[in-house]
């Protein structure tokens, strides 16, 4: 898949995988990248940056095997603006798929 | 690399970016470590093997940031503020260091090159009438000169260097900005890359570099060989005289004793016997020296000929013209006549380029010191020692007597020692033979001998010395007396060489 339409949506995706559950960066970095090949450098500004924007929140889960790990947790400005963003993918795939249907069939 | 050496070079990456940023960022990748170490029992290496390598990570993470990753190959584009550390330790730098290293090598530059224009008088020798020596020194000089040019060269790069190190460092303390591309250009000027730019100039350097060694060997040579013919012929062609008399009958009557004391810095010293009862010292010279004076003083009974040498060989001097380069080839001469009857004190002759003679004195003590040129004492009675110091000469004492030591120190010449008669002998050189002949014949009365020299062989013929002790690195020893029945306690080594001779 494109560099360039990853990039697009990365932001996106990252955050429904946190409104599914609280997780650490290694752990969405490699959810993500099981099913399209990523950056790993790629996912940890983008977690700085929904952090900076309060679209989520962070904490500490202690851990018996190891150091504790920076969970994220989405916010209520995070839920509602990954409503927003599924509502725009939704448009834009539409549109998308038009053009390129109407495309092919020309 | 383990995970401090991967953390700190992503940190340098991510220099354009803010403390706080960086540390977020950098925090990632430290979980990211504790993740495959504790929770994946992973070593360091494995993680960092996994990972991308940092400068592709600051790329990819200053690529969201819309930073293009050519803003960031310098690290000094920070956006932090000038340090007020970093401008005291800027000027103390300015202070005690560049305040001088700055004009010394300003002024070394202006100097080589003001040397080289020395060059011009050179064309002389070759205007008009010409000998073939004059056409052997044109060329010879011509080679010195172009060597000159090369040095000069480097020094002119050495300056610029340093000039755009501290350019560059006051640009860094004050963050100037766009000094990065300021610097890039600064770089670039420097005369070695000129040339190097440009490959006709390369080669015709090169060229003339070969030419000049060639030059200066193959007339340097040619010169070597010719030295004394040159010598005759620069010598007859300017010669002035200074002539200083005293009338020394009144002490020859009462035996007044006198004292010579000689130090200069390039000339030839020579110590005869007056003829009459007049002390006469000569000076032959081709240009008035500077700091010279020639006295007797019939009070102290002194003669002193003495001149300031410039010990500071670090101010660099380097006005060289071909009056220079003669007055290399023909030092002045000071030639001191003492009549017979006078008995000299301590007598201490010095000079730096020249040789120096001692012909039939009687004297209490005499001292020799020189660097380059042949000592020759001959016929010389001393009440106590002679010591002579020298670098690169030979050194010769022929028919001389002493009741005390006779001491010889070279580097770089051969020591020979004839027909004398001192008590104790101590002959030292480091390349150079040794040679040792008629020593204490008649009395047979030496009592030790200690000859050394790293390179050369040491001959002894008819030395009747009680403790003779020789000491050779790589050279023959030889050792014969016709009276072998005169008890030698005698010791050699040589490391490589054999020792031969009738005296074991």
């Amino acid at each position: 898949m494109s560099t360039q339409l990853k990039k697009g949506v990365l932001e996106m995706v990252v955050l429904s995988k946190i409104a599914q559950k609280d997780s650490y960066g290694y752990d969405i970095y490699q959810y993500i990248d099981g099913y399209m090949v990523i950056s790993e450098s790629t996912i940890y500004p983008i977690l700085r940056k929904l952090t900076k924007e309060g679209l989520c929140s962070t904490y500490l889960r202690e851990s018996n095997e190891g150091p504790p790990r920076k969970y994220f947790k989405i916010s209520r400005l995070g839920i509602s603006r990954l409503g927003e963003l599924k509502v725009d993918w939704k448009k834009f795939e539409n549109v998308v798929n038009t053009l390129i249907r109407s495309d092919r069939y020309e | 690399m383990n995970k401090n050496e991967f953390l700190r070079q992503l940190e340098k990456e991510l220099g354009i970016l803010d403390k706080v940023e960086r540390k977020e960022l950098l925090d990632f990748y430290e979980e990211r470590f504790y993740n495959g170490i504790y929770y994946e029992n992973k070593t360091e290496q494995e993680v960092v093997l996994e990972l991308e390598p940092p400068h592709v990570i600051a790329r990819n993470i200053l690529d969201q940031y819309g930073i293009k990753p050519k803003h960031v190959s310098r690290p000094e584009e920070r956006y932090e503020g000038v340090k007020l550390g970093s401008i005291i330790w800027l000027g103390c730098v300015d202070l005690f260091l560049l305040s001088w290293i700055i004009p010394t090598l300003f002024g070394v530059t202006v100097a080589m090159f003001g040397a080289v224009l020395g060059y011009l008088p050179v064309f002389t020798l070759v205007i008009g009438e010409k000998s073939t020596y004059d056409v052997m020194i044109f060329w010879f000089l011509t080679g010195v000169f172009i060597l000159l040019f090369n040095f000069a060269l480097v020094i002119l790069d050495l300056f610029i260097w340093t000039l755009k190190k501290s350019l560059k460092f006051h640009l860094d303390t004050f963050k100037v900005r766009r000094r990065a591309e300021f610097n890039k250009k600064m770089n670039r000027i420097n005369v070695d890359g000129f040339i190097k730019k440009r490959k006709k100039l390369l080669s015709l350097k090169r060229l003339t570099f070969i030419a000049a060694l060639l030059l200066v060997g193959i007339f340097g040579f040619r010169l070597a060989i010719n030295a004394d013919n040159i010598y005759g012929l620069y010598v007859n062609q300017i010669s002035l005289t200074e002539i200083e008399t005293y009338d020394a009958s009144d002490d020859v009557l009462n035996s007044i004793p006198w004292t010579v004391d000689v130090d200069v810095d390039n000339m030839k010293i020579i110590l005869v016997q007056s003829e009459t009862n007049e002390i006469v010292v000569t000076r032959e010279y081709q240009e008035e020296p500077i700091d010279f004076s020639m006295e007797i003083n019939d009070v102290t009974h002194t003669i002193s000929v003495m001149q300031e040498i410039e010990d500071n060989y670090w101010s660099f001097n380097l006005d060289i013209n071909l009056e220079e380069i003669l007055r290399m080839i023909k030092p002045d001469v000071i030639t001191i006549a003492i009549p017979e009857g006078i008995v000299l004190q301590y007598t201490e002759l010095e000079t730096m380029n020249g040789t120096i003679k001692v012909v039939g004195m009687t004297m209490i003590e005499l001292v020799i010191n020189n660097v380059n040129g042949a000592v020759t004492v001959e016929s010389v009675d001393v009440l106590t020692n002679i010591t002579i110091n020298s670098f690169n000469s030979n050194v010769q004492v022929e028919d001389s007597t002493g009741s005390g030591k006779l001491f010889v120190k070279t580097a770089n010449g051969r020591i020979s020692i004839a027909e004398s008669d001192f008590q104790r002998y101590e002959l030292d050189t480091e390349n150079g033979r040794i040679y040792l002949e008629e020593l204490n014949v008649e009395n047979k009365d030496g009592v030790s001998l200690d000859a050394e020299t790293s390179n050369g062989r040491i001959v002894l013929d008819n030395v009747y010395v009680g403790k003779v002790d020789l000491e050779t690195s790589n050279g023959n020893i030889i050792y014969n007396n016709e009276d072998q029945s005169f008890d030698v306690d005698y010791s050699r080594n040589t490391g490589n060489g054999s020792t031969t001779g009738n005296v074991n």
